[in-house]
């Protein structure tokens, strides 16, 4: 036997999922960040690059000194102005000996439209140009015979390791850092997307039903209005969920089309069991009152354009302190006002927990703050359940002034 | 129901509504539109709480026992929606599940549902390509698949051609006399509630200006609605 909620679950998920606008919402991040990563992977070049530079230089080692940079990739223009140049070396005239060094040489880079592409090739020239260096630092040390070069360069052979919360990583603070922030970079963005997306949903979903005169019918059913409520919530929940692996998967494709963007760090799971668990919990909960604020704002709201005017409204103040405490704030250095916002709102802690990936221990303020994250929710569910009912929601419209054109029954 | 009060805001919108149903008897509501027929309804289907008066279903208070009201009354709202995305099926499923306590009884209602819309294979269509009378048939069958002791019904016909207007008269007439259950409808078309109902409550402005059977209430006069304009009189017309 199916249970009545089971019932109404069922016909909610059948309901939103065969609503083609839906599917509008869930596939804008593929297309979006797909189309944005084939539109940056045209533009950056993605193969052996071709850096034209204009070589000045009337030192007897002229000809070497194009050689080695031409072996780095470079296109050199020996003393001509070369096509699409992105430097002018200018070196001093005389040989490369052991008495004229250092050499001086002025190097002008064509930044014309700093661009991703121009961006790319000064790397390669700079590249280039320390491997010369490197080169005839070689050249020079054989001349006198010494073929250790490596141990001459570099005659300590470090070996750094990095120690956070007792647990070592064998690998410099920088890319410890990078990789963390890699990490944890999409948190914020995640949150704040799966917050809209969600309050969005469910604030349309209940609307729709005033909008239509079906909430009116399904009042009148025996069922209690808290599984009204849970089922919208669920559905809401299930389809940002599915919403949240669609943004995920576009993230992927635009990470797979700009690999250069993509790379560079190396890869660290930093993220402790109990973090993990903690965040999960923490963006559940989060979720859930954002779409449980969706459904207070569909209740009130007469039609669906009425809910969607207010939803961003309501939604994005709510995260935004959530979003000063990843942009650098924290509860407890925060003026208190905003230490209350932070510490009252849900969408705070998997922040907070987010920021645990580097340091590996959650703030003393969070677990206490998820319970009470709780708490708020159910009370927001017990009002909205208790907003649910004509007489009451009739009263707050006409003071809210939340009224579309469905002000008949009053009158009749 | 028995000195039914009901304000919104500071609008009084039903003054000592009273009238009793009987078993078996189609009773309707009728009055041109603002008269309170919909508020009456909907008080009935406890959705709005009387702010003064009674109103029972078989002995139960229906403020204190909304839950059990809810279980024996079904209500098809005016211009009430259906799920636009779900079929005729599915739609006569859910509501069966809601009424029902096992998969059997549901099943049993979803064939009545069924039987009683007289949509055939068009059930497995989406709502959405229903055309208003289908829609109203889907709603109407739907109240009366589940059995319920009161339906109630908020103008039944409104804005339905002829064809599915006189089927659901039908309906709604088998209905209440094969089960013996109590028929609330409410209309503006005189002409309806004359030939369907046993009998009727007139309102004006909120208040029963007649209640009888419709030939009382015709008495003299041509029509109910040639009644109607003499008790309240061409200029409130």
């Amino acid at each position: 036997m199916k249970s009545k909620f089971l019932n109404l679950l069922l016909k909610d998920t059948r309901d939103l999922m065969r609503d083609p606008r839906i599917y509008i919402g869930l596939i804008i991040p593929l297309i979006v960040f797909g189309a944005l990563g084939g539109l940056m992977s045209a533009v950056i070049p993605s193969g052996p690059v071709s850096a034209n530079v204009a070589v000045y230089t009337q030192s007897p080692n002229a000809s070497e000194i194009s050689r080695i940079l031409q072996s780095y990739g470079l296109k050199v223009y020996l003393n001509e102005p070369a096509v699409n140049s992105i430097a002018t070396i200018k070196f001093q005239n005389s040989s490369i000996t052991q008495q004229s060094l250092p050499l001086h040489a002025d190097v002008l880079f064509n930044m014309s439209n700093l661009d991703e592409k121009q961006y790319i090739k000064s790397e390669y020239v700079q590249y280039a140009l320390s491997q010369l260096n490197a080169n005839l630092s070689y050249k020079l040390l054989s001349a006198r015979g010494i073929n250790n070069y490596i141990s001459i360069t570099s005659p300590i052979n470090y070996t750094v390791l990095t120690e956070i919360n007792g647990r070592i990583y064998r690998t410099d603070p920088d890319t410890l850092y990078g990789t963390a922030q890699l990490q944890t970079l999409l948190v914020p963005i995640l949150l704040a997307s799966l917050s809209l997306l969600v309050a969005e949903m469910s604030a349309t979903s209940i609307a729709v039903e005033n909008e239509e005169k079906t909430l009116e019918m399904m009042l009148t059913f025996p069922v209690s209005r808290s599984s009204i409520l849970l089922s919208k919530m669920v559905t809401s929940f299930l389809i940002a969920i599915i919403g949240t692996l669609f943004y995920l998967g576009g993230m992927l494709i635009y990470l797979l089309a700009v690999p250069q963007i993509s790379t560079g760090s190396v890869s660290f799971t930093l993220i402790t069991v109990p973090v993990m668990f903690s965040f999960v919990v923490s963006l559940i909960i989060a979720t859930v009152f954002s779409a449980v604020l969706g459904i207070i704002v569909g209740i009130l709201s007469e039609d669906v354009r009425v809910a969607n005017t207010y939803i961003g409204i309501i939604t994005i103040p709510v995260i935004i302190p959530a979003m000063v405490y990843m942009l650098g704030g924290s509860v407890g250095t925060s003026p208190l006002p905003l230490k209350l916002l932070m510490l009252a709102l849900p969408p705070t802690y998997p922040i907070a927990v987010s920021k645990s990936f580097i340091t590996a221990q959650i703030p003393a303020y969070v677990w206490p703050g998820i319970i009470f994250s709780v708490i708020e929710t159910i009370a927001l569910v017990l009002i909205a359940s208790r907003l649910l009912v004509p007489d009451k929601l009739a009263r707050i419209k006409n003071i809210l002034k939340l009224h579309g054109n469905g002000s008949k029954h009053a009158n009749d | 129901m028995d000195s039914l009060y009901k304000w919104i805001g500071s609008r009084e919108i039903l003054h000592n509504i009273t009238f009793n149903v009987n078993d078996g008897e189609i009773f309707g509501l009728v009055g041109p539109n603002g008269a309170g027929k919909t508020t009456t309804m909907r008080v009935l289907a406890t959705l709005l709480l009387p702010d003064r008066g009674n109103v029972f279903v078989d002995d139960l208070d229906i403020v204190a026992n909304q839950n059990k009201i809810r279980k024996k009354m079904a209500y098809v709202p005016e211009e009430a929606g259906i799920y636009k995305n779900v079929t005729g099926y599915e739609y006569l499923r859910f509501v069966a599940h809601m009424y029902s306590e096992t998969d059997r009884d549901a099943e049993t209602m979803v064939n009545r549902g069924e039987e009683l819309s007289g949509l055939g294979v068009r059930l497995n269509d989406k709502t959405k390509s229903y055309s208003k009378g289908m829609k109203r048939r889907l709603q109407i069958a739907r109240a009366l698949m589940v059995h319920p002791r009161v339906a109630l019904l908020d103008e039944p016909t409104s804005g339905i051609d002829v064809t599915y207007t006189v089927k659901i008269r039908k309906m709604i007439m088998e209905y209440a006399r094969n089960f013996r259950a109590i028929v609330i409808l409410s209309s503006h078309n005189m002409y309806e509630v004359e030939t369907l109902c046993d009998r009727i409550a007139m309102i004006h402005q909120g208040r029963i200006i007649a209640l009888g059977t419709p030939r009382d209430i015709v008495g003299g006069e041509s029509d109910l609605e040639a009644a109607f304009i003499k008790m309240v009189g061409e200029n409130e017309i």
